[in-house]
Parts: C-alpha cells; sequence; structure tokens
C-alpha cells in the first residue's frame, strides 16, 4: 500500500456541473458497458439508479418552493466513492473480489466475486450493484487500468467544465481550501474518501448521507463477532479437553445400572 | 438380562435426522468459517473455488434447515420437562460435579432437552438469517444488515453446542455414541440414562435385545 | 459569433438568453465557468428554470416571444439612467447622424414605421434615410441632442417600453426585470464587458432578426462591441452551421456572403455596381467596396480558364433568381407540396421532423417523383412513406438512399461558432458502402457531366466549364480519390498569373496570402473570399494546433484558423479609444504601440482614428463606417418594435399605440383555420389556450437521427417529455411522469409529462397563461412501434406553424399555442 498522502482521487465541485452527463457516457464508452433500457419517468434523470451497467450517473435534486423562482437544481455525480474504510472491503468474503489499488481506488474482480450481494446491502452509499446476467456485482473502480498508466479516469477527462478534478489526494484538499471551501465532505468521513465533493449546500441537499458510516450491524458483524468466534471455539475446544482431563469418561458400569 | 444390548436406542429417522444435520452442520461451519476468515480460505478452496464454497454453503444450509425440522418434529414429544428434571437440575446432571444421585429419566436428560432447545433457536435463526442473505434483495437493508450478525453470532452458538454435544455424547460418556450411530447399546447404558423408557418399551414388549 | 467560445471567459457579465448554453452548448460553460470563477456574473432569461438557470447568479422567467418589449425596456434603463459608455456611442456608432425629418416612429404611426404599404405588406425605406451635406457626407451631433438624430429618436422609440407595459407582456416580475437591467448595464462603463449568448431562442421567431438587433443596439450602447469579452454571440445550434452559412448554404447567397444574382441583374457589371456599396466619407474603409474583386475571383474559382473578360468572367452561367423569388425553406416545401418540385436531394439533413410544420413537410414528400437520401442512419424522411399515417400504395416517390461517412470517417474542416475554421482527420474508414459527402458529389458531378456532353442539354456551360480539380483524375474525367484539401486550397484561392502588388511578385500558381490581394480583373481566383488566407503557401492554417497564447486573452492565434485573415474579436478598432489605447487595458485585444497594431489582427491597418487622414472608422463592413444603432436594412423597421408570435394569448400588443398585433411584414401562408399538417394558426383560441416552445437536450442532436439510434444516449433521454408546472398539471389532472398528449391547430404529439417546478404560469396583462415545453429530437423511425424501440414519441414539428421570419424566413418554433391533455381520457 503506497502512502496514503500520494493516492489519487477526485475533487467534485458540483457547482460547476451542467448536468451534460458526458461523464455518464464516457464511463460507459470506456468500459464498454451496454445500454439499459429506461423510460422517461417524469424527469432529465436517468438510468433511475446506478446499476451494473452504470458506474456513474447524475442525480437530479429539484427544489421549489411553490409560490416563486427560488429553485435549485442541484446536480451531484453519484459513483464509488473509494471509501479508506470500505465497507465492501471489510463485509466481502471473498479474498481479492474487492481490492485496494496503489492508487488508492476500490477495485473490483468479477471472477472472484461470488454475488453474495454483501456489500451490495452494506455500503454507506449504496454503490455495489448485482447484475443477475452476470452474477457478480460491479461499479465504478476509479479507471483504474487508465490510472495505472498514466491516465486520468474517463469521466473527469471528458467532463467540459472541470467540476471533476483528478489528482493527489493531499493537493486537491488544499487547493479546494484555497479557494475557500469550507466543508470538503469526504476529506475525513470514513477516514477519507477518494471522492470528495465540495458541497454549496448540505450533503442531502444533494442526496449524500450526512454522516456517512460503516453500518453499525457490520462494526458489530466484524469487529465483535467475529474476534468472539476466533477466541470463542478454540477456548471451548479447550474447555472440553480440560474437563476430559479432569473428570475422564463417564462410564456405565455393567449390570449394576448406577454410577462409576 | 446383564451383558444383553439393545438394538432399537435410535430409530432410523433419528438417525437420518441427526446426521444430516451433523454432516450439514460441519460442512456449513467450514464454509462459513472460510467466509469469515480469510485466513481461513483453504475452507473455500477446498471446495472448489470461492464459488463452489458458495454454492455448497447453501446447498447444506438448505439441508440442515430440512434436518432441523425433521429433528424437532421427532424429538419434540421427548423434550417436555417434567418433575423429574428439577432433581436433575439441582446437582445439574453431575455434569459439573460428579454426583451418585439417579434420576428417573425418559428418553432425555433436561440437559440434553436444553441443548435439544438451544439448537432449535439457534438452528433457526442461523436458517432464517441465511435464507435472508440468501436473496437480499426481497427484504429491507435494514433486515438483511442484521441478519448478517445475527447469522454469525447463531452460527456461533451452535458451534459451541456442537463442541459441547458432541464431547458429551462421545468421549465424556462412552457407550453413548453408539445409540445415535448403530442404535445399539447395552442394557446397562439404557437403565442408567433412561431408565423410564426402558421401562415402558419393556412394559409395550417394543424393546429389542439380542 | 463577434467574439469567440474561448472569449467567454474574460466577460464581467454573461446574459443566457434565447438559449440554454448549459443544456445545449456544454463546452461554452467551461469558459462560462472560468468567467465565474473570475467574479462574472452569469444571468440566464428564459420560460423555464433551465440548466443554465441553476449556474446564474439571476434568473429571470420571460414569456416565449416577448424578447423585445424585455430588452427594449433594458434600452430604455440604459438611456435613462445614463448608464450607457457615451464615448463609444459617439466615436463608434451612428447615434449622432441625424435622420430623414420625414422619417416616424411607430409610436406616432399607429404601430409602424413610415411607409408601411398596407397592401403589399412591407416598407418603402424612403424616409429610413440620413441627412447628408453637400458633400454627401452624413450630418451628426456629436452632443447627441438634436431631436432628429438616431440616439433621440431611440430614446423616443423606447420610452414607450416602461416597467409596467414590458412586465405585462413578458410575465417577468418587474423586480427581476430591474435586477437583470441593473447588473447587464453595469458593463456599460470602459473596462467593462458583457457579452450575450443566443441561439434559436431568438431566431426562431416571426421577429427573430429584431430579436437580435434590440440586443446588438444594447451592445452598442454599452460599449461592448469588439472588446474582449464582449460582443454578440450566436451559439450555432450545428458543429459546422457557421460553415455552410459562410458557404452559401442560404439561398440568397453566394459563398462569402456575396448576393445570388437576380433576374435583372444581366451583366456582371450591373451586378458589381447594384452590390457595391459607396461612400463620400474619405475616413470610411468601406470594406464591401472591394465587391467586384470577390465575385470575379469567385467566377475564377467556379469556371477557371473559361471564364474570361470577354465572357464576363461566366457570370451569365450562373442560374438566375426572380427578382422578389424567395426560395427558403419554407417556401421550397411549400412548393412541394403545391407539386412544381419534382425531384428533392436530402442531404444530411431530416426535414420530415426538423421542419416546422412537419406534418406538411411529410405530405409534400409524397408528392414528389424522385427523393434521393444521403445520410448515415435510416431517417424519417428516408422513410417517409411507410410512417405514420402513410399508405405506401398510395405513395409513387421513388426514394434512393446514398450510405454516406460519419465526420470520424472522413477528412475536412469544421468551422465553428467563433468562425474558427478546424481541420478535421479521418479516424476510420468509413463503414460498409459509404463513402465521404465529397465523393459522392464528385462522382454525381462527373455523371451529370457526363450526361451532359452526350445527351446534350439546353444550357450545358455553366454545367460543362464548371472546373473540378479536386483529386487525381481517371480517362473518363471522374475523380479517382477525392482530395479535400485541394477544396481547401480552392476555397483559399491562387494566383492564376504572375501579378506584381505594390512591388510584390506573386508567381502564378501561388496561393493567395490573404484577401486585400484579391484582384477584380481575373488574375486571381477565390471560392469564397473570406477564407483567403486560411490556406496559403505557409501550410493549412487550420491544421495549426499551437495552444499557447501570447496574448493576455485567450486569443490562441495559433490554433487553428479564423475568418477573416485570422481575426479573433472581429470590430477590434472599436476596443480601443481614438488613440489607440485599450478601453480595458487588463484585457487589451489590440493597441496601437505608435507605428503598428499589436495583439488580435486588427481590422484594417489604418492608425487609430485621431489620425486625420489615415485613420479610419471602427466598423469597416457598413457604408458609413459606424455601428448601426439606427439599421434600415431590414424588413420590419430600423429600430426593433415589439411584435407577438403569429400565435400568441393575447389578442392586441400591449406596447402603447401600436395596432399590429404581429409583425406587419411577416409573410402569411393562409388565415384562421384547423388541420393536419395545414398552414394553419389559432391565437388566442379558447381551444389552444397553452404557450408552448421547443427545445432540446444535451444527449440529442438536431431531429435525434445521430443521437438516437445510439442506445448510451437513447437511455439517458429516452422519450418526448412536455414539461410544465405544478398548477397546470393541477388544471388538466395530469401527473408526473404520465403519457399527455399535446395539440396545436397543425398536428397533435404523444409526450411523457415532466411537472415541475422550474415551469411557473405567467401573468400577462392580469391574466394568469401557462407555458409548456417540448424537445423536438425524437421521430418514430427509432420507436418501438416502427423500428428497433430505442425511443418513444414522435416529433414536436407536428405541432409548429408555417410562418417565417421577415428577414430570414426561419420558421417561428419558438412560441405557439397548444392544449394538452391525459393520455386515454
Amino acid at each position: 500500500m503506497v502512502e496514503f498522502k500520494t493516492q489519487k482521487a477526485f475533487m467534485i465541485y458540483p457547482e460547476k456541473c451542467t448536468a451534460c452527463r458526458a461523464c455518464q457516457v464516457a464511463c460507459k464508452n470506456w468500459n464498454q458497458l451496454p445500454a439499459t433500457k429506461t423510460i422517461n419517468r417524469g424527469t432529465f434523470e436517468n438510468p433511475p439508479d446506478m446499476d451494473p451497467f452504470n458506474y456513474t450517473k447524475i442525480k437530479f435534486n429539484e427544489y421549489g418552493n411553490g409560490s416563486d423562482y427560488g429553485i435549485k437544481w442541484l446536480f451531484l455525480k453519484q459513483q464509488c466513492l473509494h471509501c479508506t474504510e470500505a465497507t465492501c472491503m471489510i463485509v466481502c468474503p471473498s479474498n481479492g473480489a474487492l481490492y485496494r489499488t496503489p492508487e488508492g481506488a476500490v477495485a473490483f474482480n468479477p471472477e472472484k466475486c461470488i454475488g453474495c450481494k454483501y456489500c451490495v446491502m452494506t455500503c454507506p452509499f449504496e454503490v455495489p450493484k448485482f447484475s443477475e446476467d452476470t452474477k457478480t456485482i460491479s461499479k465504478c473502480h476509479l479507471c483504474h487500468d487508465r490510472m495505472a498508466n498514466g491516465l486520468s479516469p474517463a469521466c473527469a477527462k471528458a467532463c467540459p467544465t472541470g467540476a471533476i478534478v483528478y489528482g493527489d489526494r493531499d493537493k486537491l484538499i488544499a487547493e479546494a481550501k484555497a479557494q475557500g471551501a469550507q466543508n470538503i465532505y469526504g476529506e475525513n468521513e470514513l477516514d477519507g474518501l477518494h471522492v470528495m465533493y465540495v458541497l454549496a449546500d448540505s450533503p442531502d441537499k444533494y442526496g449524500l448521507p450526512v454522516n456517512p458510516k460503516v453500518p453499525m450491524t457490520v462494526v458489530l458483524w466484524k469487529r465483535f463477532i467475529k474476534p468472539l468466534v476466533k477466541w470463542g471455539i478454540p477456548l471451548t475446544a479447550l474447555a472440553v479437553l480440560l474437563h476430559f482431563w479432569l473428570h475422564g469418561p463417564h462410564v456405565v458400569s455393567e449390570g449394576k445400572g448406577g454410577e462409576k | 438380562m446383564a451383558g444383553k444390548i439393545v438394538t432399537n436406542g435410535s430409530t432410523a429417522l433419528e438417525k437420518i435426522g441427526h446426521w444430516a444435520l451433523v454432516i450439514s452442520c460441519v460442512i456449513c461451519m467450514i464454509t462459513g468459517f472460510g467466509f469469515m476468515f480469510r485466513s481461513l480460505d483453504i475452507f473455500q478452496k477446498i471446495f472448489g473455488l470461492p464459488h463452489g464454497a458458495k454454492t455448497v454453503h447453501h446447498f447444506f444450509g438448505l439441508v440442515f434447515f430440512i434436518s432441523l425440522i425433521l429433528v424437532f418434529l421427532i424429538w419434540v414429544k421427548d423434550c417436555g420437562f417434567d418433575s423429574e428434571d428439577i432433581k436433575w437440575f439441582k446437582v445439574f446432571g453431575g455434569y459439573i460435579i460428579r454426583t451418585d444421585q439417579h434420576f428417573d429419566l425418559y428418553k432425555f436428560n433436561p440437559g440434553q432437552k436444553i441443548f435439544f432447545y438451544y439448537t432449535i433457536i439457534f438452528g433457526a435463526i442461523v436458517s432464517i438469517t441465511g435464507y435472508i442473505m440468501w436473496n437480499p434483495f426481497a427484504w429491507s437493508r435494514g433486515a438483511v444488515q442484521l441478519s448478517y450478525p445475527l447469522h454469525a453470532l447463531s452460527a456461533f452458538m451452535f458451534a459451541l453446542g456442537f463442541i459441547g454435544h458432541g464431547y458429551l455424547g462421545s468421549w465424556a460418556n462412552p457407550g453413548s455414541l453408539s445409540v445415535i450411530t448403530s442404535g445399539r447399546v447395552t442394557r446397562a447404558w439404557c437403565d442408567h440414562h433412561r431408565p423410564r423408557w426402558t421401562r415402558k418399551m419393556v412394559k409395550e414388549g417394543k424393546l429389542k435385545e439380542e | 459569433m463577434t467574439n469567440h467560445w474561448t472569449d467567454l471567459a474574460n466577460a464581467d457579465v454573461v446574459l443566457v438568453m434565447g438559449s440554454n448554453a448549459a443544456e445545449n452548448h456544454p463546452i461554452s460553460f467551461k469558459w462560462v465557468t472560468k468567467a465565474k470563477e473570475k467574479g462574472a456574473t452569469l444571468i440566464s432569461v428564459d420560460p423555464r428554470f433551465t440548466k443554465t438557470s441553476a449556474k446564474s447568479d439571476i434568473y429571470a422567467p420571460i414569456r416565449s416571444g416577448a424578447d423585445i418589449a424585455f430588452l427594449g425596456g433594458m434600452i430604455k434603463y440604459i438611456i435613462e439612467n445614463k448608464l450607457y459608455f457615451e464615448k463609444y456611442v459617439k466615436l463608434y456608432t451612428n447615434a449622432s447622424f441625424l435622420l430623414n425629418p420625414d422619417f416616424k416612429l411607430p409610436g406616432d404611426n399607429g404601430g409602424v414605421f413610415s411607409g408601411y404599404d398596407q397592401q403589399g405588406g412591407k416598407y418603402d425605406k424612403a424616409t429610413w434615410t440620413f441627412q447628408k451635406d453637400a458633400n454627401g457626407v452624413i450630418k451628426k451631433d456629436y452632443t447627441l441632442e438634436d431631436p432628429l438624430c438616431v440616439f433621440q429618436q431611440l430614446k423616443k422609440h423606447f420610452s414607450r417600453y416602461d416597467l409596467d407595459i414590458v412586465s405585462q407582456i413578458t410575465g417577468t416580475p418587474k423586480e427581476s426585470l430591474t435586477k437583470v437591467y441593473k447588473a447587464y448595464a453595469s458593463t456599460g462603463k470602459p473596462g467593462k464587458a458583457g457579452t450575450i449568448m443566443y441561439a434559436m431562442g431568438w431566431t426562431q421567431h416571426t421577429v427573430g432578426t429584431q430579436n437580435i438587433r434590440t440586443m446588438s443596439i444594447i451592445q452598442l450602447l454599452l460599449g461592448n462591441m469588439g472588446v474582449a469579452g464582449g460582443g454578440v454571440n450566436a451559439l450555432r445550434g450545428e458543429s459546422n452551421v457557421q460553415g455552410s452559412t459562410d458557404h452559401a448554404l442560404l439561398f440568397h447567397l453566394l459563398p462569402g456572403y456575396l448576393k445570388i444574382p437576380r433576374a435583372s441583374d444581366t451583366t456582371l457589371q450591373v451586378y458589381n455596381e447594384k452590390y457595391t456599396p459607396k461612400t463620400a466619407d474619405p475616413k470610411s474603409a468601406n470594406w464591401w467596396g472591394n465587391y467586384p474583386k470577390y465575385s470575379v475571383s469567385l467566377l475564377k474559382a467556379f469556371f477557371g480558364d473559361k471564364a474570361t473578360k470577354e465572357n464576363d468572367f461566366g457570370y451569365g452561367w450562373l442560374p438566375k433568381a426572380d427578382d422578389t423569388g424567395n426560395y427558403s425553406w419554407l417556401m421550397l416545401f411549400d412548393a412541394m407540396d403545391k407539386g412544381s418540385i419534382k425531384g428533392f436531394f436530402s442531404w444530411g439533413q431530416n426535414p420530415a421532423c426538423s421542419s416546422a410544420n412537419a406534418g406538411k413537410v411529410r405530405r409534400a414528400l409524397s408528392k414528389l417523383d424522385w427523393l434521393v437520401n444521403v445520410n448515415i442512419f435510416d431517417s424519417e424522411t428516408a422513410s417517409f412513406w411507410k410512417g405514420p399515417g402513410m399508405n405506401p400504395s398510395q405513395i409513387k416517390t421513388e426514394v434512393f438512399s446514398l450510405p454516406c461517412a460519419g465526420f470520424f470517417e472522413k477528412e475536412g474542416s469544421i468551422t465553428n461558432s467563433g468562425r474558427w475554421m478546424q481541420w478535421r482527420y479521418k479516424a476510420v474508414e468509413p463503414v460498409g458502402e459509404s463513402m465521404p459527402d465529397g465523393e459522392i458529389i464528385s462522382e454525381l458531378c462527373h455523371k451529370v457531366k457526363t450526361l451532359v456532353k452526350e445527351k446534350g442539354s439546353k444550357f450545358p456551360d455553366p454545367i460543362l466549364n464548371l472546373t473540378w480539380n479536386f483529386g487525381p483524375k481517371r480517362h473518363d474525367g471522374s475523380l479517382l480519390t477525392f482530395d479535400a484539401h485541394a477544396v481547401a486550397k480552392e476555397i483559399n484561392g491562387y494566383f492564376l498569373e504572375d501579378k506584381d502588388i505594390g512591388g510584390t511578385i506573386y508567381k502564378k500558381g501561388a496561393l493567395v496570402p490573404g484577401f486585400a490581394l484579391l484582384q477584380a480583373d481575373g488574375s486571381t481566383s477565390s471560392g469564397n473570399w473570406l477564407y483567403c488566407n486560411s490556406y496559403t503557401d505557409k501550410g493549412n492554417m487550420a491544421a495549426r494546433r499551437n495552444n499557447k497564447d501570447t496574448s493576455s486573452i485567450g486569443l490562441y492565434l495559433e490554433w487553428a484558423w479564423c475568418w477573416p485573415v485570422n481575426r479573433r474579436i472581429i470590430y477590434n478598432r472599436a476596443s480601443v479609444d481614438e488613440f489607440g489605447k485599450p478601453w480595458d487595458k487588463d484585457r487589451p485585444v489590440i493597441y496601437w504601440n505608435g507605428s503598428a497594431w499589436v495583439g488580435d489582427v486588427p481590422d484594417g491597418p489604418w492608425p487609430p482614428l485621431s489620425n486625420e487622414t489615415a485613420g479610419r472608422y471602427a466598423f469597416i463592413m457598413t457604408i458609413e463606417g459606424f455601428a448601426q444603432i439606427f439599421g434600415p436594412g431590414l424588413a420590419e423597421g430600423p429600430f426593433p418594435e415589439h411584435y407577438e408570435p403569429l400565435e400568441c394569448p393575447v389578442e392586441k400588443n400591449l406596447i402603447p399605440g401600436n395596432n399590429f398585433r404581429i409583425s406587419p411584414t411577416v409573410k402569411m401562408f393562409s388565415s384562421k383555420g384547423e388541420g393536419e399538417g395545414k398552414d394553419v394558426f389559432m391565437s388566442c383560441d379558447p381551444k389552444y389556450p397553452i404557450i408552448c416552445s421547443t427545445y432540446r437536450v444535451t444527449e440529442h442532436w438536431q431531429t435525434g437521427l445521430m443521437t438516437r439510434w445510439q442506445p448510451w444516449l437513447a437511455e439517458l433521454q429516452p422519450s418526448m417529455f412536455v414539461e410544465m408546472s405544478k398548477e397546470l398539471a393541477a388544471d388538466k389532472g395530469i401527473k408526473n411522469g404520465e403519457y399527455c398528449i399535446v395539440k396545436s391547430a397543425r398536428g397533435q404529439v404523444e409526450a411523457v409529462a415532466m411537472v415541475t417546478d422550474r415551469f411557473k404560469p405567467f401573468k400577462i396583462a392580469g391574466h394568469t397563461v401557462h407555458e409548456v415545453g417540448i424537445p423536438w429530437h425524437y421521430g418514430w423511425v427509432t420507436t418501438a412501434e416502427y423500428g428497433p424501440g430505442l425511443t418513444f414519441g414522435d416529433s414536436a414539428n407536428l405541432l409548429t406553424p408555417t410562418v417565417g421570419d421577415s428577414n430570414t424566413m426561419i420558421p417561428e418554433s419558438k412560441a405557439f399555442m397548444v392544449n394538452i391533455e391525459r393520455k386515454g381520457v
């Protein structure tokens, strides 16, 4: 694992995003993902959610106050945020199905994915999606194949307004702060996200969880029960041996029907 | 009568139910611990890569659940508590400190009965949560997320019970294991461990001996 | 664009009106975003809250078709609050010109300017003239106080556009109007620049040209023309629409904006004299005075050695239009519908969806003998005969489809909105039998020539004498391969003989370095004088890719090439004062260093205006050298006046004293009525009480022909929709996402309801008026019923009326009346 400081990341400025969705198409193009059949549901937003063939999408958040033109139309680029404390990696039962790239991204290996859907159900951002066709999950991998070759991820490359900035994580944070960013979503969340946002409004207005955390049950499961199992089973076996050593077998004596 | 061997210590159905439960439980534990501990991924690999382990876990999970129901139906009638059990409880059957006291038990002692309910309860939890985890999209995220620790916890409890039961049923009580393998036990063993049952069987002429 | 895309970053205020740049010109927002980072104010004026509005600092809603009222109010605000750039206005505009005393404003003349002929529906412009002195030079009053000067007349004209009236017409709240006016007028100071980004939201109206005129007047009053971050910037709707316009896609033009010869222009001399403007003012550069050099060079490019002085350089071979002939789009399809056009090449277009009143166009296509369709995918035009409501057995039209190469499958240039000619290379081979357009047209030309040669023709000369040196040829004269470079060079032009110009000898066969060297004696050729300098002996200028900027304002002079003569900001002589010092010292476009201009390519080499003898006025393309606040060239009048769209929700023009609801010069195709695809309209009719406008989405292009077939894009925008306010939806009992039917007097389309807060009802003259909006990208060939099921819905143009702008005949598809109902009710 490389130094956290030199890890690559995105700083996304939703205020600069015009929802042109070039990122969505660039992602499909680079990853050669097939189109999904959609309908218009009374919104510009499509597909309805990230899915096995849409690793990223723009979420349209519309707020009107009903009386005048005090309208907000906030656009959020949804994708895997590549948490440092990544729930998906914590829960994944298959070695190497989800792994950390040298650049800091959380990538997936479909050959090792067993389709248990643990990550799908526990990711605090609901990012990994399961495909019934391939029986594996898929999600944004920050174009680790491009990154490894010194290229920026496809979506960042396609973004016309500079809303997606790719670079060294600490430099991105410094840059955003130099521009007066007060709150950088993802600077510290989940030990630091590799996709961060400079938000002009509260995270929930954009459709982001205000305080993302590894779910309590996952903590219980992996931080408490797992060690309990790890120690509990050998200790129990030991107790049994001890009992046998102390008491020996309980033999029913022949003919007497009584005790030893 | 001494030296006689009772051959119908257990019925065929009891044997099938019990061993199906044991085998499925073992396989699920091996694969399950393989999933839980990356360092134990050898447990996945012996079933042909993690994909195979998952399939095996699912299949034997199903076997486990069915056999759990089976043993429940077979033994629930024998697992009601009665006044004799209270006496047993007072000294805890002599498990911890050996005693000469004798109990007029039917088929199972209260410890075994508790173990029965313990098995059923944790077996049910592990089965239900396992079912939820198997097809998580049919449930709310909260329910599924809760299932994960419950599954692990109940499997753990089941594993503890498994160890204790296995020990008590074999090394701790020589001669006991055969009651569920061949069904063949000594008459003395019967008189000692299940006196009331033996008397009933004799009375009804159902005790088979050779 | 008078400026260019990257220059948007220099603006202090960006007004986006008549366009939705964030949605439809995503790349433009790279530069708008940069401007905003530097502190610029972004204003969005639009009937609905768009993606542009979402990024803007100020948003003002406006009813479609009320732009002149909105902007007229701004002119009044600027003048009455003295926010105009006085020195600029005096130096560079015709504000000081004294007008003909007989000229009358519409306010004093019942709603029309002087000279209106009610019968003919057009103007006699005799009074739209200036007073001249004994030398024929226009009289001026630099104090701008003479009541007959343009400035005072302008002030008087727009004094009628007060805030109340404007708000009643536009439906814009008064506070919003003032907010916009104040923000934009803040650029009327030296060192401040405001830019306008407009598109089809302004042009596709019966008063489209005047919409832009109004903004031009504002830009002149504020001194925003010629400066960095200023200008009047048309965002083109296609990557190469600027190029196709430059190269005379329009019926009334030859390449380089030369006029199409008319029947009465019998000889080259008559033609040149008629279109060569003259001025008596020695300080006016009057660049169009060079007209004959360009027309003769064009004829030499057309006919080569066959064009000689003796035969008028082949002028007689050019086709002549009728003196009053109008061959615009609407007229062509009208003629086709009436049966007088028998054959039609539909090349890279899809009129069955793109044309206003598409139902009429689809009917017209069925009356053709033959139709040749050249495109990359199947279209509603190519397959019109099997479309909705068609009976193939009744249609006799023979249809030929020629597959052509996509832009990435061929080499050539495109010219973007900022006038940059950029060279593109072939990336991949064309698929299957498809061919680049150049090869298709070369083969067509060869076949026509051969036919004429073999079978004769009534008038073979123009065809047989036409040069076609666009690549190596076979024995029979056909092209072996088509060479885009040969075309580019011919467009630039050659010296056809050794020529001594000002002591420099130019060799025969050399490429002409610039249009100032083109000759009227037949010694040069140029396929388009505006592009002379684009392909010189230094190479293909359009292929340059040096992205280093030597200026401080992002001119990128060595990136590609820009017409004219690589000038990135036109009218840049107006960016300096009379001494050549830039108004804006931080963002100089050019400046005079005492002996030469430094910076952008200046509008001519002459020294600044303060040089009494050699100095020239800034606006070199006008006759007098001044920018036209008073513009007598247009059909509807020298000043813009608000008129309603053909179909609108108000009974009469709300501008005081104006008795004309619609523009008095509009060509009418029919009167009131109703019927599928017919030239009918229904204004202020309770059957159609809702205003409708059409627009685009990022994901689709034009009629969607190139994008609807692309599943990735269809996934993003799969369906025709209709955006409406929550109030209207409640009225009509429509829920978000439900299927609706939108109807006009001419047709109907199905659409998914998009119920949103981003549309709000307007208060127009005290009444609540609703507006809805629909995209125009959809068509039936890609629907599940007729094709692969990638998209849903048919063309929005089934609803739009057959009526056009008086000057350009651009159809009015941005404001018309409809009704809407839930499907199945």
